[in-house]
């Protein structure tokens, strides 16, 4: 449905987004991950066609992004939220239904069920430039909901919500994927793409540094901590030869991959080849501690990756 | 329908300094053409026609500056606050959307034009009875066109150049506007650069002088000569595509 190909962005002399290929498919919800400046907010223009690709191409549906066929099957929420402050919200989203092409007669029930689904029926009346940070964010999803439209477009949807704003947008989110909408979110809230989206992207530098389903990062990465009085080179190698792998740190060893029923197991060939373990310490990796060690530094860029672009 | 314009105009009217800049217009109009102000080798002017034309031209004279102080943010601001994203990645076309934005701006200078006309015909009426009013019509007639040129080649420029430099250029091409006349002499007169480049300035400028000749032949009693409207015109269309081209290759 969302698809590109070697797509590149240059802002003059700086390369903004690098050789990116990637294919969402329908009904797929998605997350765009990234430092600032990573190429996050590019690559949702391009797609958008907002901005023109130095190289490459990026198609929505078949057509060339930005194509006329394609703009009302996609709703888009941007990251800076600046509607014209004296227009009420009813009259904002009365505003982009109209140039949605949303029939005068439907207008009424889309506008209202965009308020319903977004929590602003209450605040109908209210000028856009007296709503806070939250309420103009919910505004923002809510006008790229009018029409109902198959793909969503989220730049940093949950950001200034409160936590009850930020439970009913991501609920909200997660009953878009369930009706089989086709959602890519960029967010930098890692909590919640953890339970929204099915698959990651992560954007480093722009270039796509790793992407894969979100259940991989925490198999993939699940490891254990050995505490011992003593480890020997001999626990080393049986650990090696088993398919583990043994990072040294200075107090204790870092085995992985390692879920939760393969630690047995480390027990076991570690006290076999004479080591007297004092503690064993399961981690669960999170999606963070990917984003933060991919984010984090060049050498460690894709040391797990489950699926290296 | 029109939905951009309607919002523009909306904005537009809400802009407090529009009502200053037309209050200190039409009071300037209304001072300077007061019994005793105008005069000619030191006697006062009072024939009605006379002056009805000196207040037609002053009008037309601050509406080109209310027209380029309306336009001179048409594009910029909203590309600026990212608006134009919730917009263009709608069923709106760019060149919608720049049409779209122009018109708003032009109806908003059009309305100024209208109110200081309105204020011009009171003032005739009530100075020299109903007749002297009449003298106005061709203001109403004429004066809509210079203004879609001033706002077309404002919004135009504003479409790639900020604020300033948008409302600098339309004021100069005001004033190349109303002395389009004088720099069409040069051009004819001579043939070096300087002659060039007068040239060059009667293409670019928007033809004011044209509008003021024809509202004064017009109070003499000439029917209005349409190649006026036409030349106008012409400009408004190629002001526009322009202000489109751009727009359709700007990234926002």
């Amino acid at each position: 449905m969302l698809v590109t190909k070697g797509l590149c962005k240059n802002y003059g002399r700086t390369p903004a987004l690098r050789n990116l290929d990637l294919e969402i498919r329908p009904g797929e919800v998605v997350a765009l991950l990234g430092a600032n400046g990573a190429g996050k907010t590019t690559t949702i223009k391009l797609l958008l066609g907002l901005i023109r690709p130095s190289a490459g191409e990026a198609k929505v549906c078949g057509f060339a992004a930005g194509h006329m066929q394609v703009r009302g099957r996609i709703g888009y929420s941007p990251e800076s939220r600046r509607f014209h402050e004296f227009l009420t919200i009813a009259e904002t989203l009365c505003y982009y239904a109209e140039l949605a092409r949303i029939e005068r007669s439907r207008r009424p029930k889309e506008i209202e069920r965009a308020m319903n689904l977004t929590g602003l029926m209450e605040l109908r009346d209210r000028k856009a430039g007296k709503l806070s940070k939250g309420e103009a964010q919910r505004l923002s999803v809510a006008q790229s909901l009018l029409g109902d439209p198959p793909i969503l477009l989220l730049d940093e949807p949950t950001s200034g919500l409160d936590p009850v704003g930020r439970i009913a947008m991501r609920k909200l989110l997660e009953r878009c994927g369930e009706e089989g909408k086709t959602v890519l979110l960029n967010s930098h809230i890692l909590s919640d793409v953890e339970s929204i989206c099915g698959r990651v992207l992560i954007l480093r530098k722009g270039v796509l540094a790793w992407q894969g389903q979100i259940s991989e990062v925490v198999t993939a990465r699940q490891s254990v901590e050995v505490h011992a009085e003593v480890l020997t080179a001999e626990a080393e190698a049986s650990l090696h030869a088993d398919g583990f792998t043994v990072l040294r740190r200075n107090s204790h060893w870092e085995v992985s991959p390692c879920p939760a029923s393969r630690v047995p197991r480390v027990a076991e060939l570690v006290v076999a080849a004479g080591g007297r373990i004092q503690a064993l310490i399961p981690r669960g990796n999170s999606l963070e501690d990917l984003f933060v060690e991919l984010s984090g530094g060049e050498d460690n860029a894709g040391h797990y990756s489950t699926d290296r672009a | 329908m029109l939905a951009i314009t309607r919002l523009t105009v909306r904005e537009g009217l809400r802009k407090r300094q529009l009502y200053l800049f037309l209050g200190i217009a039409s009071f300037m109009i209304l001072v300077l053409l007061s019994p005793g102000n105008i005069r000619w080798d030191e006697s006062k002017i009072t024939e009605p026609r006379l002056i009805a034309q000196i207040g037609l031209w002053m009008t037309l004279v601050f509406t080109s500056f209310l027209a380029v102080f309306v336009a001179m943010n048409a594009i910029g601001s909203e590309v600026e606050r990212g608006s134009t994203h919730l917009v263009l990645v709608r069923q709106v076309s760019r060149a919608r959307f720049w049409l779209e934005r122009w018109l708003g701006v032009t109806t908003l200078a059009w309305l100024n034009a209208a109110l200081m006309l309105g204020a011009l015909m009171v003032s005739l009426g009530l100075k020299f009875g109903a007749g002297a009013s009449k003298l106005v019509v061709p203001g109403w007639w004429l004066f809509p066109l210079p203004v879609a040129c001033l706002t077309a080649l404002v919004t135009a420029i504003n479409t790639r150049l900020p604020l300033a430099l948008a409302g600098f250029g339309g004021i100069v091409a005001a004033l190349f506007g109303f002395f389009r006349g004088q720099l069409g002499i040069v051009a004819d007169a001579g043939s070096g650069t300087h002659a060039w480049i007068a040239q060059v300035l009667v293409w670019f400028s928007p033809p004011l002088n044209r509008v003021v000749s024809q509202v004064f032949r017009m109070n003499g009693g000439e029917g209005l000569d349409f190649w006026v409207l036409h030349e106008c015109m012409l400009y408004v269309y190629a002001t526009a595509a322009i202000g489109v081209l751009l727009f359709s290759r700007r990234e926002v």
